[in-house]
């Protein structure tokens, strides 16, 4: 199942096989934050926030399509498009998206102090033709950062790359984007 | 008259030469005493990183202690993520996602060394090695060093080292016109014993949510008969085979390292199930560093390194099942 979530983040599946994930998917919590982890990594690497309005989206248009499905993670994911405050929306979506106890206040005060950091767009680091390859790259990337630190020198230049902050999509994204990808992402 | 000319003219060759050896021979003593710098010297320091249109700033704290390196690394941009390693674990702390992962290091205790002390001496096969005057990086005294390819194969550096630890205080990487790729530089730095409290982050991870990487999930028995790369840029030689799962892929790929001393490729192979559709396929980059992913005999394979689009290319296609 762990290869199938994989290949769901690296938008490998087919049209059949990701109906099946999904109705997994909201039946398995513990395989909602593997997935959580998946792309957490992998935004790390890319040095961006978590965009978990973003996946929400993806996963509320997907189940559009076979409303039978999960109805209670339709609900939720709903619930993230439609809400009025950013800052809400961001709430509702680190919660349920990473599957772990709720941590109001921490999370809240994040909200307060940086509200765009959750809702920036998936800035792709990498210049591909491939849609869906950054992850898989990515995840090479770490591999051979073990063994190649980068201009021969130091070894602190990969993990560089994970610590800086992507300023180029900061403060882009606004809650319409959010409903912008939903959309997007159901011609798929 | 022209026998005197013409021994000038040798004598002048001579020289031309022989200096250019020494030259060489004097990158390769300084590019041992930043190697040894790194392993042995505690600092502590703000440090920026600007590819393409992106300026960092960073602080880092190096400290060793019984031949062990830790080090901590702060972004002073952004959300404040840091990152603290030792030989065998990195900790990512980013208070902007409320999280901490932890990841196990792959490679042996020592590491993997960034220059590789043993091919130092070949290094003048494949590029120019050349020292400058001395200049003054971070208020120090600094010791250039040139370090440009003779072919298309690889980038080339331009160093500048502490000069009277060794430790790097500047880099800059370029391709093979000269064009600025990366730039690193230590604004300020201090170099000697670094309290083990300087290594403490300040966001202790407290109240957020750790991921830790299994550690099973790291290395795997060999799967299958061993690939190899037919072609390869001069110089390029095997220095790791190892398999191991891909973390996000859960799958066993077998990995293969080619560097020529100072550039390093990266050869991953993995079977693919001939079902799955074909997708990524192609070159692709992420500022200096270029991956190229093909399918061949049934498997996926993936070059990636910090080098030049044509040797990923290059490498990629010549991969294939060790006769």
């Amino acid at each position: 199942m762990k290869e199938k979530l994989s290949a769901f983040v690296d938008n490998e599946l087919d049209e059949l096989e990701t109906r099946r994930l999904l109705t997994t998917l909201a039946a398995d919590e513990a395989l909602r934050a593997t997935w959580g982890r998946y792309h957490l990594i992998g935004a790390m690497l890319r040095r961006e926030s978590i965009t978990p309005v973003e996946v929400a989206a993806r996963v509320a248009a997907r189940l559009d399509e076979s409303p039978s499905v999960a109805r209670p993670l339709a609900r939720i994911a709903g619930q993230l498009a439609l809400a009025a405050s950013v800052a809400a929306v961001a709430l509702v979506g680190v919660q349920w998206w990473l599957g772990s106890q709720p941590s109001p206040t921490t999370t809240v005060a994040q909200n307060t102090t940086q509200p765009v950091e959750y809702l920036r767009a998936s800035g792709t680091r990498w210049n591909t033709q491939q849609p869906g390859a950054e992850n898989t790259l990515n995840a090479f990337l770490v591999e051979h950062n073990e063994f190649a630190p980068t201009s021969g020198v130091g070894g602190m230049f990969p993990y560089v790359r994970v610590v800086s902050y992507d300023s180029r999509d900061a403060g882009r994204v606004t809650p319409e984007a959010v409903t912008g990808t939903a959309a997007s992402d159901s011609k798929r | 008259m022209t026998s005197r000319y013409s021994a000038r003219f040798f004598l002048l060759l001579f020289l031309l030469f022989s200096g250019h050896a020494v030259a060489a021979d004097d990158v390769r003593a300084w590019l041992k005493k930043m190697h040894a710098a790194a392993q042995r010297l505690d600092y502590e320091g703000v440090f920026v990183h600007q590819h393409g249109n992106q300026l960092e700033a960073m602080r880092i704290v190096h400290k060793v202690e019984k031949g062990m390196v830790r080090e901590r690394l702060i972004s002073l941009n952004g959300a404040p993520r840091e990152i603290v390693r030792n030989e065998r674990e990195v900790l990512c702390y980013l208070p902007d996602e409320n999280s901490v992962v932890v990841e196990h290091r792959k490679t042996d205790d020592k590491g993997f060394p960034a220059i590789m002390p043993e091919r130092l001496a070949e290094l003048g096969g494949y590029y120019t090695m050349q020292l400058g005057r001395t200049e003054r990086v971070a208020g120090r005294p600094a010791q250039p060093l040139s370090i440009q390819p003779r072919d298309g194969f690889r980038y080339g550096y331009r160093l500048w080292a502490d000069h009277d630890t060794g430790l790097l205080l500047k880099a800059d990487l370029m391709d093979g016109k000269g064009k600025l790729l990366e730039q690193f530089m230590f604004t300020q730095i201090q170099i000697g014993t670094v309290p083990a409290s300087a290594l403490q982050p300040d966001n202790p991870g407290k109240g957020m949510t750790w991921y830790r990487e299994g550690d099973a999930a790291s290395s795997a028995e060999p799967g299958g008969r061993p690939w190899t790369a037919v072609r390869l840029p001069k110089g390029f030689k095997l220095a790791r085979q190892v398999w191991r799962m891909v973390p996000m892929r859960q799958k066993k790929v077998e990995h293969l390292v080619y560097s020529d001393g100072l550039a390093t490729v990266s050869v991953f192979v993995e079977k693919i199930d001939p079902s799955t559709k074909p997708g990524m396929e192609g070159l692709s980059n992420m500022g200096a560093v270029h991956a190229y992913v093909m399918r061949a005999d049934g498997h996926q394979v993936t070059t990636v390194g910090e080098v030049p689009a044509e040797t990923v290319t290059l490498i990629a296609k010549s991969v294939g099942p060790m006769r």
